[in-house]
């Protein structure tokens, strides 16, 4: 077991190097001076050429991805082009964001998600699944910008139960910003009021974001569910008189679960790159949108920044479902 | 879980979100709450150059001049009274004697002269407005409060220029003591500020809000507004929903059309000013075609500006003829404007001798309102035979283009940094400019330079709109750009606000100590 988590540690940094020599190539490619960006527009010509050669824009690219690499080792992400401000501090105060946003809209999806897979498995082309099939099929096919937009002109600008975005109150937001991860705040601070007004700032955008994987982990419960009711042993469950609850939960469920828990390992790696749309709606002051910034402007030190860590929790994430798989099904054994 | 400990947790969980609802802040007539669809860059005054953080800057500190109101006249502010020497080249300033930083310490001519000293040294975008005319040299400091600046050139344009955020005057003794490795204290000053402004910077969290609150002890008076927000909302239907609710006091950058729609919209006002910002398109003259006089005209005279104005900035918009934006002096009436006229049109084609199936590159960025005038650029220059390929570009790649030359035609907008035309003169037309310098046509016209130069030479008002208004012949004649329209300033804001007047050349900035909230 410890040997084969090691050995894929070890392969997580080859991943990771991999993804940083791509990505630095691909923006040092785009054409652009970054040493403008920084110094801004107007700025002296003596001043743009000693920032060029500060940041080693000078030199050939193997040897500005060398020194780059030198500086990642000792945790040096480089200063971003675009706020002045170390890339390692952008991503704290950014990604912590992104990541509570990511994690409640999967337990979302989880809680809805499963038990409506059962029941329309159970309940087999009849109201109930014919009903979970439709909502799964319209998370699915919604697009979630503009669903954002709709929650919010129905929950916010027309009944004002919801807020309009944003993370918290501004009121409270004494509360929160030790760690960034604000519920985690909230609890620190022992302040069960921040704690509610977080969890009801996340209400909608987690609700956005969480329903198109809703729908996939439906599907994928509903199907691998289907394959494993019509085993033998199932019957057998059913014939020895168990209810069919307990046939469902504790025999079918637990046998149908491993390419849901797979699915949801790449759900959670691609909700953390991809939420950018949900949070430029609610006004979420995630990685997503900081990339984007950091692309739109050229801030090449930003853009490897978030792509090195998003490829790491990425690589961890998989590994996780990976040794998860030796939990639910005693049969697989690393080694 | 039994049915009884389900129901107990749901209600409770009921409970929670109800309690939130009523968590809801009501009308606070202290606190203004802006929002603005970009982020916040550095409050350093000697690196940023960004509207959106100017607004913030603006009243974290303080200048020796000022605007006011709706007024592009300049005001004193720190400096009661100046002094311009006959040459034009010293200007002393006297300055009041009840300005304190926000630490206590009084503000004095050692930090007037450190700061612009400082914006020198560090070189970054703001001090290109000084290049030429202001050097590390200039500043003198003759005792506590007063200064001598000496000027390398005649520069008219002084007084107004420093009364926007490049005039900003920062606390030389805080600054120096936060310096790291010769830096002038730029790192710190990104996230800090060392300002005598009528607001204090409370808190900022990235992406998300700034917090700034009233400089109680402000030698102008403690301001009535005494909590500043400025929100990060990046969606413009969000934030338009948000100024609806009255959740937020003001809306900044949104696009005409929501601007538009809102007119009539009860509680919410919608404020249109005759503003000063430029849009325009520059030919490339240094390079074929375009290096051809008569065909720029020609083009000049294709371009349907009426319908442009109409089609693309919703009638917000009136003609332009040069760089110089009504009211600022040397705007002249009576000199000639391009309108649209096809025929004269192609009848300069031909004059101009061009063969059939010209082609040319027209670069944009990718900007909602470019792509609109791109396209309809595209459409009317088909109709005197001239094929234009619209290239995009992200920002920083197109800017690199366009600097170096490699369009025939591209798009710029522009507004001035200060109340005088001396800038979008010198900036769009002097042949020093080329390039980089954003003379985008990379024009070159020494009779234009002699005249721009003139009107540096002397400081009585009438002589300058003379040599000005030559200058602008020349150039129309030689139809370097394309002036599309001088667009609208709009503030749109809630109906409690009072005392806000949009001032046409800075409607970024919101003078927040001089406003007040009211039902």
């Amino acid at each position: 077991m410890l040997n084969y988590v090691l050995r894929r540690l070890g392969l997580l940094i080859l991943v990771v190097w991999g993804v940083s020599v791509i990505t630095f190539t691909v923006s040092q490619i785009i054409p652009g001076d970054p040493a403008l960006m920084m110094a801004g527009l107007r700025a002296r010509p003596e001043v743009v050429a000693a920032i060029r050669e500060k940041l080693g824009l000078d030199k050939p690219i193997h040897i500005q991805y060398i020194s780059y690499i030198r500086n990642l080792l000792k945790g040096d992400l480089g200063t971003s082009i675009h706020t002045h401000h170390p890339v390692a501090q952008d991503l704290k105060t950014f990604f912590p964001a992104t990541f509570e946003l990511n994690t409640v809209a999967l337990l979302l999806s989880l809680i809805f998600g499963i038990p409506l897979g059962i029941l329309s498995a159970a309940k087999q082309n009849r109201l109930p699944d014919h009903l979970g099939r439709l909502y799964s099929l319209l998370g699915v096919s919604m697009p979630s910008f503009w669903l954002g937009m709709i929650l919010l002109l129905i929950f916010y600008l027309k009944l004002g139960i919801f807020p309009g975005g944003g993370r918290i109150s501004p009121h409270l937001s004494e509360y929160v910003g030790r760690t960034g991860f604000y519920l985690l705040d909230a609890l620190i601070a022992g302040n069960w009021r921040a704690f509610g007004d977080v969890l009801w700032h996340l209400a909608l955008p987690a609700y956005t974001l969480s329903l198109q994987t809703t729908g996939m982990i439906m599907r994928m419960t509903r199907s691998s569910m289907l394959e494993v009711l019509r085993q033998e042993y199932i019957t057998t469950a059913r014939a020895k008189g168990l209810a069919e609850g307990r046939v469902l939960m504790k025999h079918a469920l637990r046998n149908s679960i491993l390419p849901v828990v797979t699915l949801v390992g790449m759900i959670y790696g691609y909700g953390l790159a991809g939420s950018v749309l949900v949070e430029t709606v609610f006004s979420w002051p995630g990685i997503g949108r900081y990339a984007v910034r950091a692309i739109s402007f050229l801030d090449f030190p930003a853009v490897m920044g978030v792509t090195i860590v998003i490829a790491v929790l990425y690589t961890l994430v998989n590994l996780l479902v990976d040794l998860s798989y030796a939990f639910l099904d005693p049969r697989i054994r690393y080694g | 879980m039994s049915r009884k400990r389900f129901m107990g947790l749901f209600a409770v969980l009921v409970g929670l979100v109800l309690g939130m609802v009523g968590s809801a802040q009501g009308f606070d007539p202290e606190t203004f709450i802006l929002a603005t669809m970009e982020e916040i860059d550095t409050l350093d005054p000697a690196v940023t150059y960004a509207n959106t953080t100017f607004r913030e800057l603006y009243v974290l500190y303080d200048r020796l001049i000022t605007y006011e109101g709706a007024s592009i006249e300049p005001k004193p502010m720190v400096a009661t009274h100046w002094e311009i020497s006959d040459d034009g080249l010293t200007y002393t300033f006297y300055l009041r004697k009840d300005v304190k930083f926000h630490d206590g310490t009084p503000l004095t001519a050692k930090d007037v002269a450190y700061s612009i000293v400082r914006a020198i040294k560090i070189g970054k975008g703001p001090s290109g407005l000084y290049t030429g005319i202001l050097d590390e040299n200039s500043p003198e400091v003759v005792d506590d409060y007063t200064l001598r600046l000496h000027l390398r050139q005649p520069f008219p344009a002084l007084i107004p220029l420093l009364g926007m955020t490049m005039g900003a005057i920062v606390n030389s003794e805080v600054v120096k003591q936060h310096e790291v490795n010769g830096d002038w204290g730029e790192a710190w000053l990104t996230e800090h500020e060392a300002g005598s402004g009528p607001y204090i910077l409370e808190s900022w969290e990235r992406g998300q809000q700034m917090v700034l609150v009233a400089n109680e002890d402000y030698w102008g008076g403690a301001p009535k507004i005494k909590r500043v927000i400025i929100k990060i909302v990046p969606e413009a239907s969000t934030m338009r929903m948000l100024l609806e609710r009255g959740e937020i006091d003001m809306a900044t950058d949104l696009p005409l059309d929501i601007i538009l729609s809102l007119q009539g919209t009860p509680g919410i006002v919608v404020d249109i000013v005759d503003g000063m910002a430029i849009q325009y398109l520059a030919f490339n003259c240094e390079k074929d075609p375009f290096n051809n006089k008569v065909l720029r005209q020609a083009v000049a005279y294709a371009i349907d500006y009426d319908a442009i104005i109409e089609g693309v900035y919703l009638g917000l918009g009136i003609p332009l003829r040069s760089p110089i934006p009504k009211p600022l002096l040397g705007y002249n009436e009576t000199l000639p404007v391009y309108r649209y006229d096809p025929d004269e049109a192609k009848r300069l084609l031909k004059e101009a001798g061009v063969e059939k199936g010209l082609e040319i590159n027209f670069l944009i960025a990718p900007f909602t309102n470019w792509q609109r005038v791109a396209m309809a650029v595209q459409a009317d220059l088909k109709k005197i035979g001239i094929k234009v390929n619209i290239q995009q570009f992200a920002w920083p790649t197109y800017l690199q283009k366009i600097f170096h030359g490699e369009h025939d035609l591209c798009m710029m907008g522009w507004t001035p940094d200060y109340a005088d035309p001396d800038q979008n003169m010198w900036t769009h037309l002097h042949s020093s400019n080329v390039g980089p310098g954003w003379n985008l046509a990379f024009y070159k016209n020494p009779d234009v330079d002699y005249w721009m130069y003139q009107s540096r030479l002397t400081a009585d008002p009438t002589l300058r709109a003379q040599y000005l208004t030559m200058a602008q012949a020349l150039a129309i004649n030689d139809s370097p750009y394309i002036w599309l329209t001088q667009l609208k300033a709009i503030a749109v804001y809630r109906d409690w606000v009072k005392g806000y007047e949009v001032n046409p050349m800075m409607n970024f900035y919101v003078p927040f100590h001089h406003i007040y909230k009211e039902k």
